[in-house]
């Protein structure tokens, strides 16, 4: 469909943007350097080496119509490039970080730029003309982690940024004299006031991005080990009177992206979501109002795209699916080591979303390694579901039940109790915070313990002879990994009191009910065969 | 290779796959630095759950993530007295030489024998996949070392026995 070309600049690049003619490229090679491309006859070619940070450079942006690059960097300074006759002069931003900066985007109208930082605040610069430099106002102690992307509305006055504290907030950046009276009925509202707070992933934020008419935003977000369950984020009314929609793109548990829509229609907000199963995604890039693509981990875009009705789902990998490793089962077990790491607190947590939300459009691609592009087509139109923990359990008891061939017994035998282990210690906890998703869970994995005690015992009896170290070996394996499960998910909560505690309690904890278990279900023999043998 | 032991092989692999994925993150504490949250755990918020992948109580493996570190902890069979002072020499002489092996971990985590620190870099520098595949080769590299080794003492204790005894005959 599109025609591509490779070129290789450097073996790392942090950050890149384009000139406003797309005919040369900035770029920073994973150094304090800022490189600068220029296409000539199909061949890039150096023309300029920007030199004034001394650490990574974070982020650049070229803006269009003056035709200047700013840059930021984990030095915490920022300069702007105004290209002269000698070449790209800097101008220092005294941006008054005393932490890295991580990005930067020009807005719209070029006059101001905004900048965010790993010390949990957003730079809002921009040009005094008495003082000849650049200042920046500061938006402080809104953010609880380091924000990691930001992105201009249409209307030179919103940002929106998200953090790795998991949320997506948009602010106001009106400032006396920079801005026009008359820029819509956001204009009204002061510097640094927080329109909306999207508390909608429990999860780290990166890519935020506004779709070109503005009324749609988009994000992703990778699941990290956030503790808290706050309350949804409430925002005001649409700041531009309209329907503002959100558009949030959740990698709930990395094999699992999720996308939200929020209407915002005064007071209430709705979110979509979509499901996606592979590894966490980073960026986001609109291409039209109605089509998105994404970026991440696995080095290959995915696109997006809105239908009719405005429901989004997953259309194609931009690139030639690599082959990945062939087997049902590594799908299986891909996916449960991402719901170890992203722990069950997370499922609730987009439960909680979904019910509160009023969103009711879920769609959940799984991926199957067998099929590979054409699957595409065939998994868009999943049919939609509202819970999502049952879905996927369900998915995999069936992947391993039916569709594994005898040989991969052991495996099953071996990754089902463990999914079922890791769900079901959890619930308690759970149920007492958490939502209607539970009962659901219950029933669907309780029934599927006593088939699986049936499965192993005959197997067990059977193959006593030869496989005897063999079996309780599984059951080792599944065992101490429960209650571990349980303590690590437990103190997630009140995390802050584990951290206090050196982490060899954590382990204690782990081996002891891991050791009485383990006698309790396997004699010893069994040990001792394995050690001989 | 025992099958049960490319089980345990693949689930670690198939972990890590999904546990690497790391990026450059400055750090939110101290002013141009940039350190390994899995090691610092100032920020709640960047880390992961930690996941244990057990085969049993005497082997399992202890992978921690956060947002630009991963520390990966092995514990290696142990099944006797002579095993276990094998493999705390031989770890510890590979411990020593961390340097040389670069995600090495100097001092392992405790409660287990020997721990991997991977950061963003080691992912920039090297290839995830490759990363992987070590990791993956040195568990299954050094259980036949150690009972490598373990034969190779019983052999020579039985030898010395059998001279020492030959002087009565």
């Amino acid at each position: 469909m599109a025609a591509t070309s490779v070129h290789k600049f450097a073996q790392c690049i942090t950050c890149h943007a384009w000139s406003p003619d797309l005919s040369m490229i900035v770029l920073c090679p994973n150094n304090s350097e800022v490189h600068i491309y220029k296409l000539s006859e199909d061949k890039w070619e150096r023309v300029h080496v920007l030199q004034k940070h001394d650490q990574i450079v974070s982020g650049i942006d070229w803006s269009y119509r003056s035709n200047k690059i700013v840059t930021v960097s984990h030095d915490r300074n920022s300069y702007v490039w105004n290209q002269e006759a000698t070449g790209w002069v800097p101008t220092l931003v005294i941006l008054r970080l005393n932490r890295a900066a991580l990005c930067v985007q020009w807005s719209p109208k070029e006059n101001k730029f905004a900048v965010g930082s790993g010390a949990k605040t957003v730079c809002i610069c921009y040009y005094e003309q008495e003082n000849n430099w650049w200042v920046s106002k500061l938006i402080r102690k809104r953010h609880d982690s380091s924000v990691t992307s930001i992105a201009w509305h249409p209307n030179n006055i919103l940002l929106a940024t998200t953090s790795t504290d998991g949320k997506c907030r948009v602010f106001s950046t009106f400032i006396k004299g920079v801005d026009a009276k008359d820029s819509g009925n956001s204009a009204d509202t002061r510097f640094g006031e927080q329109i909306v707070q999207l508390d909608l992933c429990f999860c780290w934020a990166f890519g935020v991005r506004w779709s070109p008419s503005g009324n749609t935003l988009a994000y992703v977000a990778q699941p990290g080990a956030l503790s808290s369950r706050y309350a949804l984020g409430r925002g005001r009314a649409g700041p531009h009177g309209s329907t503002l929609r959100y558009w949030v793109l959740d990698d709930l548990s990395g094999h699992n992206s999720m996308i939200y829509f929020v209407d915002e229609v005064g007071p209430s907000a709705a979110a979509q979501s979509v499901a996606i199963r592979d590894l966490p995604l980073r960026d986001v890039l609109f291409l039209s109002e109605r089509m998105v693509v994404g970026v991440g981990f696995d080095c290959n875009p995915m696109v997006f795209v809105a239908d009719e009705s405005g429901l989004w789902s997953f259309l194609r990998f931009l690139d030639e699916r690599k082959a990945a490793s062939s087997s049902a089962k590594y799908g299986s077990q891909f996916s449960e080591a991402f719901e170890k790491f992203y722990g069950q607190s997370k499922f609730s947590a987009s439960n909680n979303v979904e019910q509160s939300r009023g969103a009711h459009d879920n769609f959940n691609i799984v991926q199957q390694e067998e099929m590979q592009i054409e699957r595409d087509e065939a998994s868009i139109p999943v049919e939609p579901i509202t819970e999502f923990e049952p879905l996927e359990t369900k998915s995999s008891h069936e992947q391993n039940n039916e569709l594994l061939p005898l040989e991969q017994n052991d495996d099953l035998l071996m990754s089902e109790p463990e999914q079922n282990n890791a769900l079901l210690p959890s619930e308690p906890d759970q149920n007492n915070e958490l939502f209607p998703s539970e009962p659901e869970q219950k029933k669907e994995l309780l029934p599927s313990e006593p088939e699986l005690k049936k499965e192993l015992l005959p197997y067990e009896l059977a193959q006593k002879n030869e496989l005897l170290p063999f079996e309780p070996e599984q059951k080792k394996e599944l065992l101490p990994s429960e209650p571990e499960q349980k303590n690590e998910l437990f103190p997630s909560e009140p995390e802050q009191n584990n951290e206090l505690l050196p982490s060899e309690p954590e382990q204690k904890n782990e081996l002891r009910p891991s050791e009485s278990e383990q006698n309790g279900w396997l004699p010893s023999e069994s040990e001792q065969q394995i050690g001989s043998i | 290779m025992a099958n049960s032991l490319r089980l345990y092989l693949t689930c670690i692999r198939n972990t890590l796959e999904a546990a690497m994925c790391l990026q450059n993150f400055p750090c939110q504490e101290v002013e141009r630095h940039n350190k390994p949250e899995v090691e610092l755990k100032t920020s709640p918020e960047l880390l992961l759950n930690p996941v244990t992948i057990c085969r049993n109580e005497a082997e399992k493996c202890l992978i921690e993530t956060s947002i630009n570190s991963l520390r990966i902890s092995l514990k290696v069979k142990q099944s006797d007295e002579l095993e276990n002072i094998l493999t705390k020499k031989f770890l510890r002489f590979l411990s020593m030489r961390a340097e040389a092996f670069q995600v090495l971990r100097r001092k392992p985590v405790q409660g287990y024998d020997i721990s991997f620190l991977i950061t963003n870099y080691h992912c920039e520098d090297m290839q995830k996949q490759k990363l992987i595949d070590f990791i993956v080769q040195f568990m299954e590299d050094i259980d036949k070392e150690i009972s490598e080794l373990k034969l190779s003492v019983n052999t020579r204790g039985r030898l010395v026995a059998t001279e020492f005894l030959k002087q009565f005959i």
